[in-house]
């Protein structure tokens, strides 16, 4: 698909009326505890894979089947509809409605470009952007779906770096970031092909026309390894971040850290050498805590997930879980569910250094949650 | 960290992170474990299931050629024969069996919408005799392919039941019963010879060792939560008893006991290729014990869950095998895991 601005712009305009990728303002999320939370997942015993979503007290109250693996899926502002993606290199995506009622829309990726496993609305909830990569040009782009129409592409938007990966909208401006990790795949592969001139970025886009607002990396030493591949956004604009590491995992080097828009660098946040280890280099989700004070980033790979203070980068402990890959806001400040790939949940209060099995009903627990589970507010 | 437990299932087994097999030691010879494994079990598993549908299958013929006075006693033995066969294979889910919808097509469940009988109905009642060749029968829906279709037709839909009363006639009842004897009977033997035929590579590579080992937990897995917690369900008073797989044929406490023994032979074949003939080792003494232990729990109750649950201390037997064999999955991840050189990983794999 050919692709600039004003084509994009001349769509936007023409479907909203506005000419702008988010109109509206940014909605807080709404206060009171989260109770449902929706995730992918893999059934041990048939093979399918669906998407689920589940209560805090472990019941699986929809499933949709996926026509394969997924990855991430995006909340739909207001709550009452979600959209699961498919995992890299695929180019599937489902909508559906958290409480039944019309049938799922599957919609595509355009030919020549895949999903990268994430998606996030507008804050008006009309359009959906999503993570792709141009196979051909090598670079990513965000695709702009009208969730109003079937989720018909609108256009696209580049992501200003290669392998860009989660998208969150920012908080101030309607600014979307975009974590670019820098890895350069083929078409229909994960094969990596640029690890030697690899350069990630976390990117922020106006959401007015999508041009680059800044873009930050963390130096350009061993660092440019590290692939920021998962982020969140605290109610106060910093972002939180977390990379993989495409060097030697046994150099443990800190994988988690923040940035504030408008600063010039991102930090890697303090991290214990023996925690450094444990991540084996790999982190697999990012998320606050409810009060957007704690940041969370799980490692499946160390069958650990870790904790530190946004404010000040202060490490707080972690959490064994093996597997665990899900993370995402519980229902108090300090609080989380974490998921693992073994079907269990997991309610841990990051502060008390405390957790509780939430219990799955049998019949759902041959399940494997897949890497992302988010909180549906309420 | 500080743990609260809030339920019987310990959380023990989500937190533990197999440890690389010791440092120094040499790497496991996955081409061994695989062949063994093949060799000692999964072969011979298909083959016994293929023996005993077909004895099975004759069984059937011969009852529905001239019924005995001792009634439908000798398909429903050649019936729990079959079944036993199947239930020491029924975790092997990678491999020759995934092709073809194997699976699914000796046995399909659970059967969460209630899917085998309303299948099985409408097939019955159909009026076209080309559904009973084996090639027809083969692209039938899966749900009247396998066991649970045929148990239906041998301990719920009596064939004694005179024609009118039933949805099809005795002739095609026992036709649907000798074909799907005839079909599970094909897929094993396929599956066992495509296992005879599986080439070099895939017998030396990891990823076989992985599907293996992942077989094996996820077996336990499912004893423990599908097979014996969902029909427990969470008070006396909500058990389910037909959510237990085979509560027809009152043998669903017979099929973990197979499970078991398909288990540990699986387990068995992993750990005496690692030992390399020596002596075993105390955590494989530990683990083949437990192994027995939950046997016997199992051997102790009734086949029938509703039977164990209607019964004195049932429901604490019940809930003490499902600790037993949640304990053997724990250890086999703890220690087996790790010697293996490799841990489940279905997000620890993704790379994204």
């Amino acid at each position: 698909m050919a692709t600039d601005r004003r084509t994009f712009l001349g769509l936007a305009g023409a479907a909203a009326g506005v000419a702008a990728l988010l109109p509206g303002v940014a909605i807080a999320a709404p206060a009171g505890a989260p109770l449902r939370y929706v995730s992918s997942r893999h059934d041990q015993l048939t093979g399918e894979y669906s998407a689920a979503v589940v209560d805090a007290e472990g019941r699986v109250l929809r499933s949709v089947p996926l026509p394969d693996r997924g990855h991430s899926l995006a909340v739909r502002p207001g709550g009452r509809e979600v959209v699961a993606m498919a995992r890299r290199p695929d180019t599937f995506a489902v909508a559906f409605e958290i409480e039944g009622g019309q049938p799922p829309v599957e919609f595509s990726a355009a030919e020549g470009r895949h999903f990268c496993g994430h998606a996030v609305f507008s804050a008006d909830g009309g359009r959906l952007l999503a993570t792709e990569n141009d196979t051909e040009a090598g670079h990513g782009v965000l695709g702009i779906y009208d969730a109003a129409d079937g989720y018909r592409r609108l256009g696209e938007v580049p992501t200003a770096g290669i392998g860009p990966h989660q998208l969150l909208r920012g908080r101030t401006g309607g600014t979307l970031v975009v974590a670019n990790g820098g890895i350069l795949t083929a078409a229909h592969s994960r094969e990596k092909l640029n690890l030697d001139t690899m350069s990630p970025s976390l990117t922020y886009l106006s959401g007015a026309d999508g041009r680059v607002r800044q873009s930050v990396r963390l130096p350009a030493d061993r660092h440019h390894l590290l692939s920021i591949r998962h982020i969140d956004v605290a109610p106060d604009g910093a972002v939180a971040f977390g990379c993989q590491d495409q060097g030697a995992a046994e150099d443990a080097l800190p994988l988690v850290g923040c940035h504030r828009p408008g600063e010039p660098a991102p930090v890697l946040f303090d991290t214990p050498k023996s925690v450094r280890l444990a991540m084996k280099g790999y982190v697999g989700s990012v998320t606050l805590d409810p009060a957007g004070e704690v940041v969370g980033a799980s490692s499946p790979r160390g069958g650990v997930m870790a904790f530190w203070r946004l404010a000040d980068g202060h490490f707080l402990g972690t959490l064994e879980l093996a597997d665990g890959c899900g993370l995402a806001p519980g229902a108090a400040p300090g609080r989380f569910v974490a998921s693992s790939g073994r079907g269990s949940m997991v309610d841990y209060d990051a502060r008390a250094q405390r957790a509780v099995e939430i219990e799955i009903e049998p019949m759902e627990r041959m399940s494997q949650w897949d890497h992302h589970m988010l909180a549906v507010p309420t | 960290m500080t743990l609260t437990r809030c339920s019987e299932i310990s959380l023990a087994a989500a937190l533990v992170v197999a440890l690389p097999f010791a440092a120094g030691a040499a790497p496991p010879d996955h081409g061994a474990i695989n062949r063994a494994v093949v060799a000692q079990h999964v072969t011979p598993g298909y083959e016994r299931l293929a023996d005993r549908a077909e004895a099975l299958g004759n069984a059937l013929q011969s009852y529905c050629q001239d019924p005995p006075a001792d009634g439908l006693a000798a398909p429903r033995d050649a019936f729990h024969a079959a079944m036993d066969a199947w239930q020491r294979v029924q975790h092997l889910r990678h491999g020759a069996v995934e092709g073809n919808t194997r699976h699914p097509r000796v046995q399909f469940w659970p059967d969460k919408r209630g899917r085998v009988g309303g299948h099985l109905v409408q097939f019955l009642k159909r009026d076209d005799a080309e559904r009973f060749a084996p090639a027809e029968f083969a692209e039938e829906s899966v749900a009247v392919q396998g066991f649970p279709a045929l148990e239906i037709l041998l301990f719920a839909d009596d064939f004694s039941i005179p024609a009118e009363k039933a949805p099809a006639s005795r002739e095609t009842r026992c036709s649907a019963a000798e074909t799907i004897a005839a079909n599970i009977a094909a897929v094993a033997e396929e599956t066992a010879e495509d296992w005879n035929g599986v080439a070099e590579e895939t017998l030396d590579a990891k990823a076989t060792t992985r599907d293996f080992y992942t077989d094996l937990v996820t077996g336990l897995e499912a004893i423990g939560s599908l097979k014996l917690l969902a029909p427990l369900g969470e008070t006396p008073e909500r058990a389910r008893p037909r959510l237990a797989e085979s509560w027809r044929s009152a043998r669903s406490l017979a099929n973990v006991a197979a499970n078991l023994t398909g288990l540990e032979e699986l387990y068995g074949a992993m750990e005496q290729t690692l030992r390399k003939g020596s002596e075993m080792s105390p955590r494989e003494r530990l683990i083949r014990d437990q192994f027995e232990a939950a046997r016997q729990e199992a051997a102790r109750l009734e086949p029938s869950i509703a039977a164990t649950l209607a019964a004195d201390r049932g429901r604490v037997r019940i809930q003490s095998l499902i600790a037993t064999v949640h304990q053997i999955r724990d250890l086999i991840l703890q220690n087996l895991g790790g010697d293996l050189d490799m841990t489940l990983g279905f997000n620890a794999l993704d790379g994204d």
